[in-house]
């Protein structure tokens, strides 16, 4: 990382510290303007089960940039998080199996790596922040250990070193008395400081793109805001892509650049995040919105998407979402919709705007 | 250690091998919770019914254990030969080795193995049976009061557990055997089941204390259910699973130390009919005529494994972790 | 920490006093006169039987001779045998060898179990998996005697006369030295090396399902490593507990293994002890193998808060 010179091509939408813009710059050099970081493209992944084969991602595809934040929105069950592991390497096979697609990341397709080439890419390329902080970090080792863990693999770093880097890295994360507490177990920090742990964990390598599963779920409101808050700082100081998967909108709307909606292991409608808020081109997402507690309408009975998300086993003909839409048709039961450009009420294009529904101008305009 | 895994795929798969349940994150799990203990447990057994109609561990295991019974209830159906007849046992005919007409061949004595090993079936089945049976009465009995009540009573027999399970089985087996000294079926089980019954209590009484304080038994005794219907509806059902798979298993490892007491000689008594005692009394000539002691051993060895593999089924079609 | 190690001994403190009074109960209501099974076929001398019953206190009422004995046990006094013997010279011979066997035993046990158990849980389902699950259902199925005759025909006899191969002593032969130990240590840990087996590898399966191993992986670990360091080492912890647990199996099983190799150690003598109603040598024998036991429970302990930190701050 010495040899920085050659500033990128890439367009950079945060403006980080003059430091971190040249480091991100360097490391970043031979992305082709134009080339996103990572780029999902028309993935399919079963589950071989008991009880059948669920298929539990259909045909996904979506891209981030550097820099770039994308929300994956959807419930538990609508593939988010399963395309997720996917693009980490780290999907159950078997039972899962991926049946089609390509994962590109600076334009090399994950799934055809090398097994060594994958894993130099894991962790130090692409990072991963989980749910549940205390399940996902290992009981019985310091979580200095495992913050160091990442430089001594991946760097040869010393135990003294990976030490210090692990302060450092907690320091960095504002866990207070760092030094202190670099030798504790995960058991001994409360939930707010082992995700921060888990987000250091994430950093420590400086990847080009964090993969976050809802990453404040499990958190009290107070302590997600600010879990928020740092992720998105880090994320513009290194000027990293962020794969956001969450199934709760708040969380989304303050952090991200665009947000993909997922049902059914399908992606059903894409769009910049003030716009999908503004104006949703597809029933799904309105309901969503729609059940989401306002203040201002105090009292009002709160929206419900009426049923429950399909099984995987038997996804419905049509449009997954046909038995639950207020407005399916006839058309939505027979008819696969494909996710298509959207536009504007004068038929002028709306920018990263797709739905996958029949009737999207409808919803969108009506 | 080598390398152990080679693969990516592998190293992957580790991690979640989730078995054949519904996948992770994948298809929405069909829900099996009722609110009601009952409904629970009743659908643990279905499911587990369904398992291990197709698990060959529990048809082979069930066929042998279903065959071991019927040898020990009648064994006059399987052999012509009657141990106890004068006459059975013919000098001549010692140590002579297996025939078409005496599978088997015949001990020291001149006594038919087959016969003797069929017939010697009805001890260890009773031994196997009655010890479980004890154990679990005793052992789950007291289990139940000390995770119910709780308390003195609790903490008192969970000390003398402790005392209990710090002598080992065969160590105890010794010291009592030799002490009462009149070796029989009834005695060695009882003596087994005194040293024995800490375990099922250990079993029963976490799944009580587990089973407790779980919102459909507070629900229940908030809706004015007294205690024994609170424990038989809701905490007994929810216990029978583990203390069931336990004690298959142990009935296999009760006939094997039945056997090794009975080896030692501080078992059944001969003229009774046990495999330990027909393979202590073949040892000393097990290097010139090896068939005496491995026949009864083999007979001895497929029941034991018959009640594991049974445990073992079970075991695996109850545990929803392993599925 | 160190309260912990403190409640934990404070707590071993009445199990032991328990199972010792047990064991002496036990003993006491032995049938039969140990003073005339002493003299064996012939008519002991009354007065000779009388100077016996008063000098081994045998006529003191049960509580008291407990007491004597718990007394002198604190004191490392075991007390004499019939023959004027001291217990714990019967003891000290007898012990090196059990000592030497059960030591090997184990050594045994954790290795091949717990490699075993590791390469069935990481193929899961393949052969190797399959062949570890079904040879150790064999083994814990076959009585330890059983396999003790077989490997002593086909190991110590079979392969010396049939192959030349003269490698395993048929019975215990000091001058063989360690060799010697091998057999009979395999044979006295087959049933527990086959349950650790087991249990390394359900125990291990079901770690390497935890959400820390998918982090370990997603780290970028190395296959050896997120096994090694994050599966294990997790996976451990009941095994080891087990292992503390089957020290008293193994204890007992060399009442067995030491009879069909002709090993000079405890479980030998204290088997004939039994024969010969040699009260204060069986007592003082399962007192020492229990308090063995216990201390190895205890060690157990320890280790199991040294391997979890969770149980450490507790």
């Amino acid at each position: 990382m010495s040899d920085v010179t050659k500033p990128s091509g890439l367009s950079k939408d945060a403006v980080p510290r003059q430091g971190a813009v040249e480091v991100a710059a360097g490391r970043r050099e031979n992305l082709a303007p134009g080339t996103p970081l990572l780029e999902v493209d028309d993935l399919h992944i079963e589950f071989h089960t008991r009880d059948g084969v669920a298929k539990a991602v259909n045909g996904v595809s979506y891209a981030v940039s550097a820099g770039e934040t994308l929300a994956v929105l959807g419930e538990s069950g609508s593939g988010k998080s399963v395309t997720a592991q996917a693009i980490m390497g780290i999907l159950d096979m078997p039972p899962g199996k991926i049946t089609a697609g390509a994962i590109r990341f600076r334009g090399q397709d994950l799934l055809t790596m090398s097994p060594k080439a994958r894993r130099a890419v894991r962790g130090r390329k692409i990072a991963m922040i989980f749910q549940d902080a205390l399940s996902s970090l290992n009981p019985v080792l310091s979580v200095g250990f495992q913050l160091g863990e990442m430089f001594r693999v991946h760097q040869g770093a010393s135990r003294k070193e990976a030490k210090e880097k692990a302060v450092e890295l907690m320091e960095r994360v504002r866990i207070p008395a760092a030094r202190q507490r670099v030798g504790d177990y995960p058991h001994q920090f409360s939930g707010g400081m082992r995700q921060r742990i888990m987000i250091a964990m994430a950093l420590a390598l400086e990847p080009d793109l964090i993969i976050a599963d809802e990453p404040t779920t499990a958190l009290d409101v107070t302590v997600q805001a600010q879990v928020m808050d740092l992720l998105a700082e880090l994320q513009a100081e290194f000027n990293m892509g962020l794969i956001l998967i969450t199934h709760d909108l708040g969380v989304v709307a303050d952090v991200a650049d665009k947000i993909a909606v997922m049902y059914a292991g399908r992606i059903v409608e894409t769009a910049p995040v003030h716009d999908l808020y503004a104006r949703p081109a597809h029933p799904y997402t309105r309901g969503l919105l729609n059940s989401i507690p306002r203040l201002d309408q105090k009292g009002q009975n709160l929206y419900a998407i009426q049923g429950l998300p399909p099984s995987l086993l038997r996804i419905p003909q049509g449009c997954a979402f046909n038995p639950r839409c207020d407005r399916a048709e006839d058309r939505c039961r027979a008819e696969l919709p494909r996710l298509v450009p959207v536009l504007g009420a004068d038929g002028e294009d709306l920018p990263g705007r797709r739905s996958a529904c029949h009737f999207w101008k409808e919803t969108l305009h009506g | 250690m080598s390398e152990p895994t080679k693969s990516e795929n592998t190293t992957v798969a580790i991690p979640g091998q989730a078995g054949s349940g519904p996948a992770a994150g994948g298809a929405a799990a069909p829900a099996a919770g009722g609110a009601k203990g009952g409904e629970r447990v009743a659908s643990l057994w279905t499911d587990a019914w369904y398992d291990l109609r197709r698990n060959p561990l529990f048809l082979i295991g069930g066929f042998l254990v279903v065959f071991m019974v019927a040898l020990a209830i009648a064994p006059q159906l399987f052999t012509d030969g009657d141990p106890s007849s004068a006459g059975f046992c013919n000098l001549n005919d010692s140590l002579k080795r297996p025939s078409a007409e005496h599978w088997f061949g015949f001990d020291v004595q001149g006594c038919d193995v087959y016969t003797r090993a069929v017939w010697g079936a009805r001890n260890s089945i009773i031994v196997g049976i009655l010890t479980t049976s004890l154990v679990v009465a005793v052992g789950g009995a007291f289990g139940l009061w000390a995770g119910w009540t709780g308390g003195l009573w609790d903490s008192t027999l969970s000390r003398v557990t402790e005392i209990f399970f710090a002598i080992p089985l065969l160590l105890g087996g010794m010291l009592i055997m030799s002490t009462w000294g009149k070796g029989n079926a009834w005695t060695v089980s009882a003596v087994m089941a005194v040293l024995g019954w800490p375990q099922i209590y250990r079993l029963m009484r976490s799944a009580v204390l587990s089973n407790k304080h779980n919102d459909y038994v507070v629900a229940a005794r908030a809706l004015g259910a007294g205690t024994g219907r609170i424990v038989s509806r809701h905490i007994l059902p929810n216990a029978v699973a583990p203390v069931i798979v336990v004690s298959t298993i142990n009935l296999g490892v009760y006939i094997g130390a039945e056997a090794a007491l009975s080896y030692l000689g501080i078992g059944i008594q001969s003229p009774a009919i046990s495999w330990g005692l027909m393979i202590s009394d073949a040892q000393a000539r097990f290097l010139t005529a090896p068939h005496v002691l491995l026949f009864p051993a083999a007979v001895l060895s497929v029941t034991v494994l018959a009640f594991i593999m049974l445990g073992d089924a079970v075991r695996d079609a109850l545990d929803p972790k392993l599925r | 920490m160190g309260r912990y190690v403190v409640r934990r001994i404070i707590q071993a403190i009445p199990v032991i006093l328990g199972a010792t009074f047990l064991i002496y109960a036990l003993v006491f209501l032995l049938p039969g006169d140990p003073i005339t099974a002493l003299a064996g076929e012939k008519r002991a001398d009354p007065t000779v039987v009388a100077v016996l019953r008063d000098r081994y206190h045998l006529d003191d009422p049960f509580f008291v001779q407990y007491w004597d004995y718990l007394v002198g046990l604190f004191k490392g006094d075991f007390g004499e045998d019939y023959r004027g013997n001291e217990v714990v010279d019967v003891m000290t011979n007898a012990f090196p060898y059990t000592i030497n066997l059960a030591v090997t035993a184990l050594v045994i046990e954790m290795v091949v179990a717990i490699t075993a158990g590791v390469v069935a849980a990481l193929r899961r389902g393949r052969f190797i998996d399959n062949l570890v699950l079904i040879s150790t259902l064999m083994v814990i199925s076959i009585p330890t005697f059983v396999i003790g005759f077989v490997l002593q025909l086909v190991l110590g006899v079979k392969l010396n006369t049939d192959y030349g191969f003269d490698f395993f002593p048929v019975s215990f032969n000091e001058e063989a030295g360690f060799r010697s130990y091998l057999m009979p240590a395999f044979v006295l840990a087959s049933t527990s090396l086959a349950y650790v087996a087991r249990l390394t590898r359900t125990s291990l399966i079901e770690v390497m399902r935890a959400d820390y191993v998918r982090t370990a992986v997603a780290k970028g670990l190395s296959p050896f490593r997120v096994v090694v360091r994050h599966g294990l080492r997790n996976a451990l912890i009941p095994i080891v507990t087990f292992l503390g647990m089957d020290l008293g199996g193994l204890m007992g099983g060399a009442v067995i293994t030491e009879g069909i190799f002709n090993i000079p150690g405890v479980g030998h003598q204290l088997f004939q002890s039994v024969y010969l109603r040699e009260r204060t040598i069986v007592v003082g024998i399962v007192s020492a193998l229990v308090l063995v036991y216990l201390f190895a429970n205890l060690v157990v302990d320890l280790l199991y808060a040294v391997l979890d930190p969770r149980i450490r701050y507790e």
